[in-house]
C-alpha cells in the first residue's frame, strides 16, 4: 500500500461528508394546533407480538382522533441510539411514548430535559425514580398468564400444558411461573413445561422448544414470544395441537388457535394518546391489567362452553379481589 | 512521497479524489430514488436527514460521540491490519469493555477517587479487557494457528452473551431485585465517574472521549509511519518468515497487534458507557463493532480515513434516524441506503487505483 | 430419557440442515481463497425470493429455484464487484449483508402487507427407508430457507 492515494481517496470520503454538512442547521418549529405524539417502537412493528400489537394501539388512535393528533413514530431502535431517538422524538412533539420496558432507562434519562413534553412508558414499573413528567404503565401479563393457564387447563386433552417464552427477563418469567399456576388451579395434576428461547424472534428455537414440549404429552401452547409464534404454529400444525394466542383475539381466523388473551399493549398506546388529546393525562404508575377492563386484559376460549366461561369470570374476579395474588409484570 | 503528489497532474489528482466522493453521492441518489418511489417527499426527506444530523446541538454531539467510538474500533483496526491481522471482532470487544467498565466504576471505593482517577480507572479497566480479548485471540493465531477472523469473531459471541449473563445474575451485575420486576441491567454507574462534557451546554452530550480518540489517532498515525514498531508490524505483515529471520520476535508482534486493537475496543465500549450509556444491559455494544469495523475497512490503513469515515457513519446513522421520525421513511430503506454506500465505496477503489496511473 | 435423546437428536440434525448447506457452499469459495462473508445476506435474500416464488406458484419445488436463482444474481454482482474490481471481499461481504437485510425486510413489507399471516407452501416431508422405522424417525430433506428467514418461515 502507498500511502498517497488511501489519502486521496479519503479526502474524498471527508470532503463527501463535509458538503452535506453545509447545507444543516434548520431551525425547527413547533407546530400549534394537534396533539402531536411521537412513539419509539424498540422492535419491529410487524413482529406478531408486543411491538404490533403497540402499533395497532397507535393507529387505532389515529382513527379514532383523525386530525386532533399528528403521530411519528420509530422502530428498531438499538440501545446506542435510544437516547438520541427519544430527544430527537421530545424535541418536536407533546407526548413520547416509548413502547417496551427497555425504553425505561433512556426515557428517565432524557425526560427530565424536556419538562413540558408527557412521557409514557407501556411496560413500565413502578420505579421511585420516575421522573414528574413521565406515566408508566404497566401490562400485568403475569396476571393474564394465569388465566390463559387456566384455560389450557381446561382445554388439555392429555393433560400436559406448555409455555414458550423469548427473553429471560422478570415479565417474561413472570408470566410463565403464573401460567404454570394457572394451569394447576384449575387440574391439581396437571404437567407443565416451560421453555426460553432467549429470542423472542427465533422462529427455530421456538419451533423446537414447542416440538420438545410435545414430545412430553404437551397439546396446548402458550407463549410470549414475537416473530418466534411462527415456529410455535408449525410445530403446532405438525402435530395436530393447539395454540393459545397471546396479544390480540383473533377468534374464528385460524382453526390452529383455541383460545387468545388480550394483553392491551395497544390499548395503553391508545389510552396514553386520548388522555393527552382531552387534557387529562397525568404522571402517574398505572397497573393495567384486567382492573381496565376487557380490552386491557382479558381472555377469550373461542368455542368456550359456559362452564368453561363461567369458570373463567370467576377466575378474574377472584383475581380482582385479591383472592387469588400473582406475581408483578 | 511528497514528490509523488506534486508530479501527478492535477487533473487526476482531482479525478482520484472526487471518485469516492461521487460513490457515496451516487448511492445517496439511488436512496432517494427509492425514497421518492415509496411515496415520500424528497424534499422533506432531506430535510429531515440535515436536520437530524446537524440540526441540533444535541444531534451534533450525538452524532460525533458515536463517530468516537467508531473511530476507536477503526483505529484499532488498521493497527492489526499494518502486520496483515483481521480484527473482526470489535463488537465482543466493547462488550467487555464495556462490562469491566462497569464493574470497577460500580466498586464502591472507586466513585470517592480524586483527580479525576474514578473517572480514569473504569476506562483503563476496559482497556485492559479489551486488550485481553483481542490478546486471547493472538495467543491461538501463534500458538494453534487459529484464523484470526475466525477467532475474533467467535470471541464476540461470548462476550456478547457475556454482558447478558453479567445483568441477568445478581451475583455479577445486575441490580438488586426489588420486586420480581426488576429489569435485567446494572444498577447506574456514579456521577463522578461518568465523563465530563466538553462544553457547558447541558443540551449536548459531547463529552471528552473526543479529545481522547483524537490524541490516539495521532498516537496511532506516529506509531504506524515513525516508529520501529510500526515498522516491523509492516515487515510482518508483508511476508511474515521474511521478518522473522531478520530476527523479528514475530510471535509476540502478533499478539501484541491484536491486544492493541482489542484494547482501542474496548476503551470504545468504556467510552460507551460512562459516556453516554451509564448502564449496562444486554445489547448495549448496538452493533457500533461492526460499523467500526466497516470504517476501518474503508479507510485503507489511513488514520485520517478513519476519522473521516467514522464521521461520515455517525451522522449517517443520526441522519437515518430523523428522516424515519420526521419524513416517515421506513427504517429498511435507511439501511438498503447504507448498504449500497458501504458496496459503492468498496467498488469504487480501483478507479481510484487507475487513475494513480496503474501503480498496482 | 431415549425420548429426550432422540427429540435432542432430531432437534440437531433439523437445525444444523440449513448450517450444513451454507457451510458447503463456503467451502467451495474457500478453496478458490475467496471469502464470502455474505453467507447470511445470500441465505435471506434466497429465504426471501423462495418464500416469494412459492407463494406465487404454489409449487415450494418452483420456490427453491426463485431463490436459487436469486442467491446466483447476487452472488455474480459480488463476485464481479470483489474478483474483477478487486474490492475488499471483507467490505463487499459486509455491505451485502446490511443491503440484503435492509431490501427483504423492505420488499417483505410492500408485498406481504406487513401484517401478512399466509402461509407459504412449504417442501413435503421425506421418509427414508429403514431409517424412518426407527423410533428416531424425522424428516431429512428441509426447504433451505425456512431457519434463514425469521421474517417469514415457508416450511409448515
Amino acid at each position: 500500500m502507498n500511502h498517497f492515494d488511501r489519502r486521496l481517496f479519503l479526502t474524498g470520503t471527508a470532503g463527501a461528508a463535509g458538503l452535506v454538512m453545509l447545507g444543516g442547521l434548520a431551525v425547527p418549529a413547533r407546530a400549534a394546533g394537534p396533539l402531536t405524539v411521537g412513539v419509539l417502537i424498540p422492535g419491529s412493528k410487524s413482529d406478531k407480538g408486543w411491538m404490533e400489537s403497540g402499533f395497532d394501539g397507535l393507529q387505532a388512535a389515529e382513527k379514532k382522533l383523525g386530525a386532533k393528533i399528528t403521530v411519528k413514530y420509530i422502530e428498531n431502535v438499538k440501545f446506542g441510539d435510544m437516547e438520541q431517538v427519544l430527544v430527537a422524538l421530545a424535541g418536536k412533539n407533546d407526548l413520547v411514548i416509548g413502547v417496551g420496558g427497555q425504553t425505561q432507562a433512556s426515557v428517565f434519562k432524557v425526560a427530565p430535559r424536556f419538562p413540558k413534553v408527557k412521557f409514557a412508558i407501556i411496560g413500565g414499573n413502578a420505579d421511585p425514580k420516575k421522573p414528574d413528567n413521565v406515566s408508566g404503565y404497566d401490562v400485568r401479563q403475569a396476571e393474564i398468564g394465569f388465566v390463559a393457564g387456566a384455560a389450557a387447563a381446561m382445554l388439555s386433552k392429555n393433560g400436559a400444558v406448555s409455555y414458550v417464552g423469548g427473553l429471560e427477563i422478570p415479565a417474561i418469567k413472570n408470566t410463565g411461573k403464573e401460567f404454570g399456576n394457572g394451569a394447576r388451579y384449575v387440574n391439581p395434576k396437571i404437567k407443565y413445561i416451560e421453555n426460553y428461547t432467549g429470542d423472542f424472534d427465533d422462529v427455530a428455537k421456538a419451533k423446537e422448544a414447542t416440538l420438545a414440549a410435545i414430545a412430553q404429552g404437551a397439546d396446548v401452547h402458550y407463549h410470549i414470544l414475537n416473530l418466534g409464534l411462527r415456529g410455535m404454529e408449525q410445530a403446532a400444525r405438525e402435530k395436530g395441537t393447539h395454540v393459545i394466542g397471546s396479544y390480540t383475539d383473533r377468534c374464528g381466523t385460524d382453526p390452529l388457535y383455541v383460545a387468545y388473551s388480550v394483553t392491551g399493549v395497544g390499548f395503553q398506546v391508545e389510552y396514553a394518546i386520548e388522555q393527552a388529546a382531552a387534557g387529562t393525562w397525568k404522571p402517574e404508575f398505572k397497573p393495567f391489567g384486567l382492573a381496565m377492563g376487557p380490552k386491557s386484559s382479558d381472555m377469550v376460549i373461542c368455542k368456550g362452553t359456559p362452564e368453561q366461561k363461567a369458570k373463567l369470570e370467576e377466575i378474574k374476579k377472584d383475581l380482582l379481589s385479591g383472592k387469588i395474588k400473582v406475581l408483578d409484570a | 512521497m511528497t514528490a509523488l503528489v506534486l508530479s501527478m497532474p492535477d487533473r487526476r489528482r482531482v479525478l482520484a479524489l472526487s471518485i469516492p466522493f461521487l460513490a457515496v453521492i451516487g448511492s445517496m441518489a439511488i436512496g432517494l430514488l427509492l425514497i421518492a418511489a415509496s411515496g415520500k417527499s424528497i424534499p422533506d426527506a432531506i430535510e429531515a436527514f440535515l436536520d437530524g444530523a446537524f440540526g441540533t446541538a444535541f444531534a451534533l454531539g450525538a452524532s460525533i460521540n458515536r463517530a468516537v467510538a467508531l473511530s476507536l474500533i477503526g483505529l484499532g483496526f488498521i493497527l492489526a491490519a499494518r502486520a496483515n491481522l483481521t480484527n473482526v471482532g470489535g463488537e465482543g470487544q466493547i462488550a467487555v469493555g464495556g462490562i469491566a467498565a462497569t464493574a470497577i466504576a460500580l466498586w464502591p471505593p472507586v466513585a470517592g477517587l480524586p483527580l479525576g482517577l474514578a473517572v480514569i480507572l473504569p476506562l483503563l479497566a476496559g482497556t485492559l479487557a479489551g486488550a485481553v480479548w483481542g490478546g486471547i485471540a493472538g495467543v491461538m493465531k501463534v500458538r494453534f494457528g487459529t484464523n484470526e477472523v475466525i477467532s475474533t469473531l467467535l470471541l464476540g459471541f461470548v462476550a456478547l452473551l457475556m454482558v447478558y449473563w453479567c445483568v441477568q445474575s445478581t451475583a455479577l451485575l445486575r441490580q438488586p431485585q426489588t420486586s420480581s420486576s426488576t429489569l435485567p441491567e446494572s444498577l447506574p454507574i456514579p456521577d463522578s465517574t461518568k465523563l465530563p462534557g466538553l462544553t457547558n451546554d447541558p443540551g449536548s452530550p459531547l463529552h471528552i472521549g473526543l479529545i481522547l480518540c483524537l490524541l490516539l489517532a495521532l498516537a496511532i498515525a506516529i506509531v504506524l509511519q515513525r516508529s520501529t514498531f510500526g515498522l516491523r508490524l509492516r515487515a510482518i505483515g508483508l511476508n511474515e518468515l521474511a521478518a522473522r529471520r531478520a530476527g523479528m520476535p514475530g510471535s509476540i508482534l502478533l499478539v501484541v497487534a491484536l491486544g492493541i486493537a482489542g484494547a482501542f475496543g474496548g476503551l470504545a465500549g468504556a467510552i460507551m458507557l460512562q459516556g453516554e450509556q451509564f448502564y449496562l444491559k444486554a445489547g448495549f455494544s448496538s452493533g457500533y463493532g461492526f460499523d467500526g469495523l466497516v470504517v476501518g475497512l474503508l479507510s485503507r490503513g489511513s488514520t485520517i480515513g478513519v476519522l473521516a469515515g467514522a464521521l461520515f457513519f455517525g451522522f449517517l446513522r443520526s441522519g437515518g434516524i430523523s428522516m424515519e421520525i420526521m419524513a416517515g421513511v421506513p427504517s429498511a430503506l435507511t439501511v438498503v441506503i447504507q448498504g449500497l454506500i458501504v458496496i459503492a465505496i468498496a467498488g469504487s477503489v480501483i478507479l481510484v487505483e487507475k487513475l494513480e496511473g496503474g501503480r498496482r | 430419557m431415549e425420548e429426550t435423546l432422540a427429540i435432542f437428536i432430531a432437534s440437531t440434525l433439523r437445525l444444523a440442515m440449513p448450517l450444513m448447506l451454507a457451510a458447503s457452499g463456503e467451502l467451495v469459495s474457500e478453496r478458490a481463497g475467496v471469502l464470502n462473508l455474505s453467507l447470511e445476506g445470500m441465505m435471506l435474500t434466497a429465504a426471501f425470493f423462495g418464500a416469494l416464488g412459492s407463494w406465487a406458484t404454489g409449487n415450494p419445488y418452483l420456490g427453491v429455484g426463485c431463490a436459487v436463482g436469486a442467491a446466483l444474481c447476487v452472488a455474480a454482482v459480488q463476485a464481479w464487484l470483489s474478483v474483477n474490481l478487486r474490492a475488499n471481499q471483507l467490505v463487499i461481504g459486509i455491505g451485502f449483508n446490511i443491503l440484503a437485510l435492509g431490501a427483504t425486510t423492505l420488499l417483505y413489507r410492500i408485498i406481504f402487507g406487513g401484517l401478512s399471516r399466509e402461509e407459504i407452501p412449504g417442501l413435503p416431508k421425506l421418509s427414508v427407508p429403514g431409517l424412518s422405522d426407527l423410533p428416531f424417525r424425522r424428516r431429512r430433506l428441509r426447504c433451505r430457507s425456512s431457519a434463514a428467514s425469521s421474517r417469514i418461515a415457508p416450511c409448515p
